[in-house]
């Protein structure tokens, strides 16, 4: 009761106060309103419409939605995403973590080795799609040329629908500089004791790296698991600067058909119901891989 | 002396904060009245000034802008002509923008800020979108521009629903033509006089300049039937499969397709012995690195000896690439055997518009007349090699002055069949699509036919979806 009767009376100067904290939170709080919410109710709204940007939208209730299973682009991007999530999100984790176990060790020049290996993770996508198309093009790339210049035929990486995947997986494993230097933290942070007891204990390399070292870089393997599985939904900007999802739609990823709805096809409505059922998707997917956390995820403090 | 506590200064930070926030998001200001509905009839009398010229002291500021890059390397001499210096005499600030087209210029026109005047390209979605004004009131009131100075085609392609929504400026005028490089040609051994007019002596042309190494690796080609113009369907520059096969994709009074006829089964299956031949991966390699399928440097580079263009490719060649240039001849595009023998042209290009929110656009059309000015005309074909849609000025072009160019003067006189552009709402849909199964076709992944009919629901479907099937024929 005496609360309720202090909240009732605040004094001018805690009317300034209360004031003043909304005013130098309103920087984050209005561009949270207005470029996040927003933005995102909006959304909603809009995927229940028919809405080409230029004409007002036309309310067509959940048709976006309900179109959506017997639709072709949307089953074949569904399939190629999944290959891609399935693929890329294992891959990225385990290509970092083998990266920070190396660089773990007690090697001559380690932070060379470290800038080399987190060089990728800081330069902008495009610069390395172009550099990878140079490199993997099957008529002029530098490995190809190399190949024939030994004779041998060149491998249509990035050209033929077999191999167009496998090459952006080989991409987004060598751009996993973020997540090994995360890894390679957690590594360091591992306690030299427990390897010692190990040792004593007769424990060899292999059973101290499965026994000590994956439990406690479990939470952070998770950690990047989850990450890396979000990005592979959202993947957009190698695939469209290196294959814009060809060759035969072999690439042509959840976004990348997401994008062409909105932007190309001016199907704003569909594309907004595109944005929901990958949200949805997302969601869905990062609930269950958190169900399986107490299978493999080992916390300290529990 | 003035001391600034901690507190003061996030104070103030703050305030510039939410409040720069507050002001970028005010509603723009009232925008001041377009010009009048187009008149019932043409005035009796041209005014002596364009509709709401500004006062002479007054600067108005226009925006003006293109989609176009190239186009940039003109703004000094745009700048230096009389008639521009005329238009800012007569209160008029010029801003000139280039490469503002692309999603950027699509939300700017969707957002209500867009240019007062220009081609941000997509003109078409704008017109459906009802983003663009009228022009017939001011060529109505114009003294320098009337719809007779165009190639009736190019006029004709700025028309949605009976509206004009646009002038044709900047690059227009005529778009098929078969370039070849003589020296590669002759090379082959193949007679430059005597060039193919079928596709199977294309295919057999093709055969003759293609080179592959021991190992099977593409090394040169004689033509990417899907390179350039080839692979246009229905975007801006027409529908090249359906004039050469003669068929009517769409029909305009109906709204109905046309797209898994059996002449468009047979002209992919034409086009997929091309890629099957030429290996459709190293297709793909050539066409990522070489801009191929767009207005390709295949050609240019001399890896690929033939290119369906326009009449656009002997200046641009010549700009971009002289000593490959010397060697450009162009002729025909092939014919089915069918219609051995027929000549077509196609008359298309790009309207300049002005659009219906941008600030001053009442103020603007003195733009779109000083575009079509023998000065602004001659900047923009010297610089670049483009022509416009203006019989006069196009009648009076130097042939000789590009390789491969008179063919095209030529042929806007000599062709046997004409078309124009197809205006379809939703075509860069059907364009998105074809290239997805025209790329089923000549992999094997599906036949020609089963390609063709996916196309067609394809296309029946989303233009249900999209809602234009209710509203055909547009009001």
């Amino acid at each position: 009761m005496a609360v309720a009767t202090r909240k009732q009376k605040i004094s001018a100067l805690g009317w300034r106060h209360e004031l003043l904290g909304l005013l130098f939170t309103s920087p984050w709080s209005l561009g949270f309103l207005l470029f996040t919410l927003y933005p995102l109710v909006s959304s909603l709204y809009y995927s229940l419409t028919r809405y080409d940007l230029m004409q007002p939208p036309v309310f067509i209730g959940l048709l976006n939605y309900t179109r959506l299973p017997a639709d072709r682009d949307f089953l074949v991007v569904l399939k190629q995403t999944l290959w891609w999530v399935g693929f890329s999100s294992p891959a990225g984790v385990i290509s970092a973590f083998a990266m920070a176990t190396l660089l773990n060790t007690q090697i001559l020049g380690r932070s060379v080795y470290r800038a080399i290996f987190f060089f990728p993770s800081i330069v902008p996508q495009f610069v390395v799609a172009i550099v990878w198309q140079f490199l993997l093009n099957i008529n002029y790339g530098a490995i190809n040329s190399t190949l024939r210049a030994i004779g041998f035929e060149s491998i249509p990486f990035l050209s033929n629908p077999a191999y167009a995947k496998p090459s952006l997986l080989l991409i987004h494993m060598w751009s996993q500089g973020s997540a090994m230097v995360i890894f390679l933290a957690t590594l360091q942070d591992v306690p030299r004791s427990l390897y010692e007891a190990a040792t004593v204990d007769g424990a060899g390399a292999f059973r101290r790296w499965w026994n000590i070292t994956i439990p406690l870089c479990s939470p952070v393997i998770f950690f990047n698991l989850v990450m890396a599985f979000i990005g592979g939904w959202q993947t957009f900007t190698l695939p469209w600067l290196l294959t814009q999802g060809g060759p035969n739609q072999s690439t042509e990823f959840y976004a990348l058909n997401l994008y062409r709805n909105a932007f190309s096809y001016m199907r704003m409505g569909k594309a907004c119901a595109l944005a929901w059922v990958l949200f949805v998707i997302v969601v869905a997917f990062t609930g269950i891989l958190f169900k399986s956390t107490g299978r493999w995820v080992y916390y300290e403090g529990k | 002396m003035f001391t600034l506590t901690r507190r003061q200064l996030l104070y103030g930070v703050t305030s510039l904060a939410a409040g720069g926030i507050l002001a970028a998001c005010a509603p723009k200001q009232e925008q001041p009245a377009p010009a009048p509905e187009q008149p019932a009839e043409k005035p009796a009398e041209k005014p002596a000034e364009q509709p709401a010229a500004p006062a002479a002291k007054e600067k108005v500021l226009v925006k003006y802008h293109v989609f176009w890059n190239q186009i940039q390397a003109c703004e000094p001499a745009f700048r230096a002509t009389d008639e521009w210096k005329a238009m800012e005499e007569s209160g008029l600030e010029i801003e000139f923008g280039t490469g503002r087209g692309g999603d950027a210029g699509k939300t700017a026109v969707a957002a209500g800020t867009p240019p007062d005047v220009g081609d941000l390209g997509f003109q078409l979605d704008f017109a459906i979108g009802g983003k663009l004004l009228d022009v017939m009131p001011y060529v109505d009131a114009s003294s320098k521009v009337s719809p007779e100075m165009f190639f009736e085609e190019n006029w004709k392609g700025a028309n949605w629903a009976g509206m004009q929504y646009g002038v044709p400026a900047h690059e227009c005028y005529v778009r098929r033509g078969l370039n070849m490089n003589k020296r590669m040609i002759e090379e082959a051994g193949l007679d430059i006089n005597n060039p193919p007019v079928t596709w199977e002596e294309t295919f057999e042309w093709n055969r003759a300049l293609t080179k592959f190494d021991a190992a099977g690796n593409l090394l040169q080609f004689g033509l990417d039937p899907y390179d350039a113009e080839g692979g246009a369907t229905a975007s801006a520059d027409g529908w090249i499969m359906a004039e050469m096969w003669d068929i009517k994709p769409f029909d305009e009074a109906t709204g109905a397709f046309n797209l898994n006829d059996e002449k468009f089964v047979e002209a992919v299956d034409v086009f997929s012995e091309f890629y099957r031949f030429l290996g459709p991966d190293n297709l793909q390699g050539v066409r990522s690195v070489e801009g191929q399928g767009t207005w390709g440097g295949s050609f240019n580079s001399e890896v690929q000896a033939m290119i369906i263009e326009g009449y656009w490719h002997p200046g641009e060649t010549f700009k971009e690439k002289p000593e490959v240039s010397e060697y450009n001849v162009a002729t025909w595009v092939p014919m089915p055997e069918f219609r051995r023998g027929d000549k077509i042209q196609v008359f298309s290009g790009h309207p300049c518009v002005m659009f219906k929110e941008g600030t001053n656009v009442q103020h603007s059309f003195p733009i779109v007349e000083w575009l079509q000015t023998k000065a602004c005309c001659d900047i923009i074909f010297n610089e670049i090699g483009w022509l416009p849609a203006v019989k006069e000025y196009v009648a009076n072009v130097d042939g000789s002055k590009f390789p491969g160019l008179q063919f095209y003067l030529d042929s806007a006189k000599d062709f046997t069949h004409a078309y124009g552009e197809a205006v379809i709402p939703i075509r860069t849909f059907i364009s998105t699509k074809f290239t997805q199964y025209r790329e089923q076709a000549y992999r094997d992944a599906m036949t020609a036919k089963e390609a063709m009919d996916a196309w067609q629901k394809d296309v029946e479907t989303e233009w249900e979806e999209s809602g234009w099937k209710d509203q055909w024929p547009p009001q």
